[in-house]
């Protein structure tokens, strides 16, 4: 096995440059139903060392997203579309094979379920080494030693122990752990965190963040953080965007996006999560409706039938992403917080005849 | 861990005491004089009182079964009433022929049912996987005493590449064996390959489509080695749980491949004595079927746990 | 080289949706043709008597070995009989015994099954272990050992597999009733106060009936492979009564001199056992059996 550790040729000079461009990615599916497209169209740059939180709700195509950057999709039944530059390089035209270099080595993720993306019968050493042992040809002393490294770097107590353990002699924290420490066995440089704390006890979750935190300080590493819930993004991302629909609807840095938020599913994003201020048996606020059918969306905006800030223009024609400040775009025609924003809103309430949205709660931050 | 084979060691005792109980039943149900039946047409009145005096024809039934079970663990499993040999003797002179041919199918079955079943898995609905799954499916149709003789029709009578009977132990003479060998070890084989194959064939679908799979493509595993070392294992834990349950259809496919090609087996001993209604034989290969059978059950029951960690019972939740 | 990122990529919830909704068309045309030929095949069984067929054991018909012509359909044997006679009376015994012996298997083992598997405990453990006690002898070969005990005669045959597909079907209903007996509605149905015999009946039966059709079927396929082994082995009717399994054993002396002697009942055989496991499948994906119910 020739070695394959990282030939600084490969890339252009790291000339502090973005780690990652993404332009005009699409991925669609062929489904006996239709083509359905997963992501449409999406746009983003990330500068190296930082955080991008991806939100949104279940079919928003944020998993599809992650999974599409990284080029990880099945060959079969699926199209794609748009470029994806890492590090100076172009990944779209890149063979299986190619690709095979810099998974683990280059760009890592960690899975939604612990219980599920842990080999259940392979030891857990074995798992770790692996990657170690292909990407970075060490021996299997070294590859042992450097995995105890890893599992105690990631806070695993008795890591010695554990290489000879299976993954269901742990609990879902420690598994979480473990593919966390199986991500990074390699250091890669971009690292796609898909719902980390999803599957995981409330208590555990803030432990198993606060990780991913402490290892992406450490190692000077950019990482891409899904989730579908605002609170897990909210002071540890440097930027957030959200998705709806296979798109991005507004994307922003994190400060700017809580306080000066435009799109109306932002929003109602925000005020549909608890609130420890709010009175007990407050009423949660949902989204009402369900997301668009990705293979035969609506015209217009794709949020405009669930948006309690919506026209008939919203409905007629797709609103483009404009940029409301520096790093902060959206696309939306009677944005939040804008006087045609709250016109629409007012409108639509006294059409409907219920008093319009609570102004405050978008203000505050979380 | 321990603790657990020791109780299924108690349940696997339990079990050969009954089987054993209901083979010794089937003596009893001869009509007629029993010992008369057994000594069969040649038998004289010396025979018959010798018989009935060694089975203890004249004592309840479970005396007479304990002390045939108890002859039984000490090998003695009475004479056949037409060579006066022992049966014991008599099975284990056959026995290696039965055993090769077992093991020589089931060696063919997964050797063919392994690689097909990963690569119709690789492509589920693809043609491979179609035209596989299809012809399992039409072979598991396909009883031994057709096959064997569609064998047969094309391969001896027709194109004269191996023979349609003979045999020669192997350490006489091993390729004239192997040859012999080749047409009733794929009859045989053919029915474990089929079940073999649509287990595999599903486990691996199964496997492949768990998250620790793509997290194995994640970290840029290649192919091959995702197949392998990380998606047979979990697919084989099924495999070996049917392997066992088809362990009696293999024997009687070896029974009747035996019978077809004349192979001197156990099998066509058992058919033999069928014939020439030799009671004390066909009892005598009943029970060592039938013993072998939960035996083997319990074997494969006690291997899962080193197949599937998650069934070995000791947890240290971290 | 191949492609193993599979269907976990499109488990993103959009996609996953969509393709749910796309089940597989419910009964296939293979389905049909098995159907028509079981049919076909019973109706001559059953109406032997009537059809304008030579007698099944009536030498010289036709020139011995002759080959399938329209004045001999199928053609005729050593003995000049009329090969399409004796398949469809040899088809009587194979669906005789078929039918017998899963009536039988249905009836007690279905029975038995449901019954363990709903009351479970005590009489739970008490079936399963004389279902396992029977299940530990290979069919075949237990079969041939009674049949010779007790005599070779159709009635034995049936009676002898009957028995033995008892303990399979006790079995599988078990497995099945388990399932369903474990499921919310039965639950809620016992709280509500409805006796057990009613849920038994009214709640739990009805989802078991689709699971022991498809397995009385392939059951039936499985019978019928027994009885012709049997037949084979000269334990079940005897020559020159045809019956499927022991015109084959016949021709087999007659191989060199004329194959079809044995293809003709073997392709009958294997045309009807296929056709039995065909229709038990289709069943099983129609109503979602689980294979894993075992």
């Amino acid at each position: 096995m020739s070695p394959r550790r990282r030939v600084a040729t490969d890339y252009p000079v790291d000339d502090g440059g973005p780690l990652l461009e993404v332009e005009d990615l699409t991925t669609a599916f062929r489904t006996p139903r239709g083509r359905l497209v997963a992501v449409d169209g999406v746009s983003l740059t990330l500068q190296p060392g930082t955080t991008l939180g991806v939100v949104g709700e279940s079919g928003s195509g944020k998993t599809v997203l992650s999974r599409s950057i990284m080029r990880l999709l099945p060959q079969k039944g699926t199209e794609t579309g748009g470029r994806v530059v890492f590090r100076g390089r172009e990944l779209t035209p890149l063979s299986r094979k190619e690709l095979r270099q810099i998974w683990g080595a280059e760009m890592a993720m960690i899975f939604q379920d612990p219980m599920t993306s842990l080999n259940p019968t392979m030891k857990l050493g074995r798992q770790i080494t692996e990657s170690l042992r292909y990407h970075l040809d060490m021996s299997r002393n070294e590859a042992r030693e450097h995995a105890v490294a890893l599992l105690r770097s990631v806070g695993i107590p008795t890591p010695e122990r554990r290489l000879g353990e299976y993954p269901h002699q742990l609990s879902g924290g420690l598994r979480q752990r473990v593919t966390i420490a199986i991500a990074l066995a390699c250091g890669p440089r971009l690292l796609f965190a898909d719902e980390p704390t999803t599957a995981l006890d409330v208590t555990v979750q803030a432990q198993i963040l606060d990780l991913l935190a402490a290892q992406q300080r450490e190692r000077s590493m950019t990482m891409v953080l899904v989730t579908h819930d605002l609170s897990v993004v909210a002071g540890r991302t440097d930027e957030i965007a959200v998705m709806y629909a296979g798109r991005i609807v507004e994307r922003a840095p994190t400060k700017v996006l809580f306080s000066k938020m435009k799109m109306p599913y932002t929003e109602a994003l925000l005020a549909s999560l608890p609130r420890a201020d709010r009175p007990s048996h407050t009423p949660l606020k949902v989204i009402p409706g369900r997301p668009p059918d990705l293979v035969d969306p609506p015209k217009g905006c794709r949020f405009a039938p669930r948006c309690s800030y919506a026209q008939d223009k919203c409905l007629a024609e797709d609103p483009p992403l404009r940029e409301a400040s520096p790093g902060h775009v959206y696309a939306c025609w009677f944005p939040v917080g804008t006087p045609a924003g709250r016109g629409a809103l007012t409108a639509n309430g006294r059409a409907a005849g219920a008093a319009p949205a609570d102004p405050t709660l978008a203000r505050s931050s979380p | 861990m321990a603790l657990m084979i020791l109780r299924r060691l108690g349940q696997l005792v339990g079990v050969l005491l009954v089987v054993t109980f209901v083979s010794y039943l089937l003596l009893n149900f001869l009509p007629g004089n029993t010992a008369a039946v057994i000594a069969g047409p040649y038998g004289t009145k010396a025979s018959i009182a010798h018989i009935s005096a060694q089975l203890h024809l004249n004592d309840p039934l479970p005396v007479r079964y304990f002390d045939w079970l108890r002859q039984l663990l000490q090998g003695n499993l009475g004479q056949s009433a037409f060579t006066h040999q022992p049966v014991g003797q008599a099975l284990a002179q056959r026995l290696p022929c039965t055993l090769e041919l077992i093991l020589l199918s089931q060696l063919i079955a997964l050797a063919v049912a392994v690689p097909l079943g990963i690569a119709a898995a690789l492509r589920p609905g693809g043609w491979l996987d179609n035209v596989a799954s299809t012809t399992a499916f039409g072979l598991l149709s396909m009883p031994a005493y057709v096959l064997g003789y569609v064998l047969v029709i094309i391969f001896a009578v027709n194109l004269h590449l191996f023979p349609a009977t003979g045999y020669v132990p192997f350490n006489q003479a091993p390729l004239t064996n192997l040859h012999d060998m080749v047409l009733p070890s794929i009859t045989l084989a053919v029915g474990s390959l089929a079940v073999y194959l649509r287990v595999l064939r599903a486990e691996m679908i199964a496997t492949l489509s768990e998250d620790y799979i793509t997290m194995a493509v994640a970290k840029g595993m290649p192919t091959w080695r995702i197949l392998t070392r990380h998606a047979l294992r979990p697919s084989t834990i099924a495999l070996v749980t049917v392997a066992a349950l088809n362990v009696g259809a293999l024997f009687v496919g070896a029974f009747l491949a035996e019978y077809i090609f004349q192979l001197p087996g156990v099998g066509s001993l058992f058919i033999q004595s069928i014939e020439s209604k030799d009671y004390l034989v066909i009892q005598g290969i009943v029970v060592v079927v039938a013993v072998a059978y939960v035996v083997l059950n319990f074997l494969a029951d006690v291997a899962q746990p080193l197949i599937d960690p998650r069934l070995r019972g000791v947890r240290r939740l971290g | 080289m191949a492609d193993l990122v599979v269907e976990p990529i499109l488990a993103a919830d959009e996609v996953r949706a969509e393709a749910a909704g796309a089940r597989p068309r419910r009964f296939k045309l293979t389905f049909w043709l098995a159907a028509g030929w079981m049919a076909a095949i019973t109706f001559v069984a059953v109406f032997a008597n009537l059809l304008p067929l030579p007698p099944p054991n009536k030498p010289l018909v036709g020139p011995p070995y002759s080959l399938p012509s329209w004045q001999y359909p199928l053609g005729t044997d050593e003995l000049g009989r009329s090969m399409l006679s004796r398949v469809v009376f040899g088809a009587r015994v194979s669906l005789e015994v078929g039918v017998a012996a899963i009536v039988i298997g249905l009836l007690v083992g279905g029975f038995f099954g449901l019954v363990a598997g709903y009351y479970r405990g005590k009489l739970d453990a008490v079936i399963s272990a004389v279902a396992n006690v029977m299940l530990a002898f290979p069919a075949l070969i237990f079969a041939a050992a009674l049949v010779a005990f007790l005599g070779p005669s159709l009635e034995v045959v049936i009676l002898v597999i009957g028995v033995l597909s008892i303990a399979p079907l006790t079995r599988l209903v078990r497995a099945t009733t388990l399932t369903h007996a474990g499921r919310e509605f039965v639950l809620a149905a016992r709280m509500m106060g409805y006796s057990s015999r009613r849920i038994l009946f009214r709640e739990v039966m009805p989802n078991v009936i689709p699971s022991a059709i498809s397995f009385a079927l392939v059951g039936m396929a499985l019978a019928i492979v027994l009885e012709g082994a049997l037949s084979f082995l000269g334990l079940s009717i005897r020559p020159p009564q045809p019956s499927w399994g022991n015109m084959i054993a016949e021709a087999t002396q007659y191989l060199t001199q004329d194959a079809w002697l044995v293809i003709c009942p073997s392709l009958f055989l294997f045309f009807t056992v296929l056709a039995l496991n065909l229709g038990g499948d289709t069943f099983r994906a129609v109503f979602d059996v689980k294979e894993s119910a075992l």
